[in-house]
């Protein structure tokens, strides 16, 4: 592999970021691993990103707001099979949401479809990572009067965490930064992209920090935890 | 386990192996390696480590996306390698990077999915099998110390956009080709964009090593994963000083 294609590529960012697939990943991997200027790369470029969501998560940096419509746009000018299963896992995201039969209140009966609802991708956090992952979810405007937007958030569990457990089951918990159970739900299974979605209807969450947790039910009918997400809603 | 290797540099003493890597890399050849190995030279074992060692750490990390986890299975990968190697599974020599980079990424996969399986198999309701422990002091304060450093580095981007390009690309993990569009980039300019901010961070970190030296080091400590981060910093400060 030439250091031409790598850079003309981006393979050290793709790399870190994991969109890489096999057939560009195997080489990546086979010569960066005994390539110190790649391996420089990689480690800096590892370094800055874990430096740039730590200044987020601290507040010093603000986070900007991730583009759904964008997402759509960019989604139309994909190949097919790759659009087919984006779409699908978005549409999952944006429609397929039992999960607020759950304690909660459905979002307000007779209210139309809405558009450009923010996808919000949260990744899980591990040990210490716990604080450097605390995302910022901005709550929409408006909450009070139980209009405005819904949030979705994608907990991306699957394709990663667990590839070949199709078909299992999965339950999420979603709790105060105090520990207090606030919502559950039981009996979910994984999208196309190997995500949960959890839509929050507008004014369901107050400002504060709060941690999802994903539960894997195990073949003795018991929930474990698999993942946990943190997160802190602020006003806009 | 590699024998690190001592280097002062401004009077900080590191743990450190790009000297001994270097020593090694003047007469590296993969096939000669995998023989020793086979033929039970210890020596080479450490060799393997000494040389391949960076390369697995960038690999189980962006695997796991778990440090900690990631420290663990170092040394695993190597004992796996080097059982395979001395039972000469490895049919082509020449291809020891790529064979060390697969056992790597198997592990961690693996790894995943086993204790996938243990979760869910044998953890009653009551299992906090993902340890909740806020990170040490020493880790947070390093974490901080590097936060203002990404603030900067990013503050000093003259155009918004590009800003933009790096938040969403980080902390959202958005994909290249997405950011592109909406914000009118070529793929060239936010390569560049992102070459561009790391040199500046390495640059910053750097100087801030050189400034505040072995105080820094002393309070921000060498957790895990942090070495390189350490070593190519010193090892700059000391190449600009004469
Ligand atoms: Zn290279």
């Amino acid at each position: 592999m030439k250091h031409e294609y790598i850079e003309e590529h981006g393979l050290v960012e793709r790399y870190l970021q994991g969109t890489l697939d096999r057939a560009e990943r195997e080489p990546f991997e086979a010569h960066f691993i005994d390539c110190p200027s790649c391996l420089e790369e990689l480690e800096w470029a590892e370094d800055l990103r874990g430096a740039v969501r730590a200044a987020v998560a601290e507040g010093v940096l603000e986070s900007p707001p991730s583009g759904p419509v964008r997402w759509i746009r960019w989604l139309g000018s994909l190949e097919p099979a790759p659009r087919r299963a984006l779409i699908a896992a978005t549409l999952a995201a944006a429609l397929l949401l039992p999960f607020f039969a759950g304690r909660y209140q459905r979002p307000a009966a007779g209210e139309g479809p809405q558009l450009n609802t923010p996808l919000i991708y949260l990744s899980a956090v591990r040990g210490d990572e716990l604080s450097a992952s605390l995302q910022r979810i901005y709550l929409p405007q408006d909450r009070g009067q139980g209009r405005g937007q819904s949030l979705v958030l994608v907990l991306e569990v699957g394709s990663d965490r667990a590839p070949e457990e199709d078909g299992a089951e999965f339950g999420v918990r979603l709790r105060s930064s105090g520990g207090e159970l606030l919502w559950e739900s039981t009996g979910l299974f994984l999208n196309a992209a190997g995500a949960l979605t959890l839509t929050l209807p507008p004014g369901f969450l107050e400002e504060g920090d709060y941690r999802l947790e994903v539960l894997g039910l195990g073949s003795d009918n018991k929930h474990a935890k698999l993942a946990s997400y943190a997160f802190r809603a602020v006003s806009p | 386990m590699i024998s690190w290797a001592s280097l002062a540099v401004t009077g900080i003493e590191i743990g450190f192996p790009r000297d001994l890597v270097k020593e090694i890399d003047s007469q590296f050849s993969p096939s000669r390696l995998a023989e020793q190995i086979r033929s039970g030279d210890a020596e080479a074992e450490e060799e393997l480590v000494g040389h391949f060692g960076r390369g697995i750490g960038v690999i189980l990390r962006a695997v796991t996306r778990d440090r900690e986890l990631a420290e663990d299975l170092y040394q695993e990968t190597f004992r796996l390698a080097v059982e395979k190697l001395r039972q000469g599974a490895l049919n082509d020599p020449e291809k020891l990077g790529s064979f060390l980079a697969g056992t790597a990424r198997n592990l961690a996969s693996d790894h995943r999915r086993r204790t996938f399986r243990r979760r869910t198999d044998t953890a009653g309701d009551t299992l906090t099998s993902l340890p909740d422990t806020a990170p040490d002091q020493l880790g947070e304060l390093l974490r901080k110390e590097k936060a203002a450093l990404a603030r900067r580095v990013i503050g000093e981007l003259e155009n918004p956009r590009d800003r933009e390009m790096i938040l969403r690309f980080y902390v959202h993990e958005e994909p290249k080709p997405a950011i592109c569009e909406d914000l009118d980039l070529t793929p060239r300019h936010f390569d560049r964009v992102l070459f561009r901010a790391r040199q500046r961070y390495r640059k910053k970190f750097v100087e801030r090593v050189a400034r505040e030296g072995k105080d820094f080091t002393s309070r921000t400590g060498e957790s895990p994963g942090e070495h390189h981060v350490f070593h190519e910093a010193l090892a700059e400060h000391g190449k600009q000083r004469p």
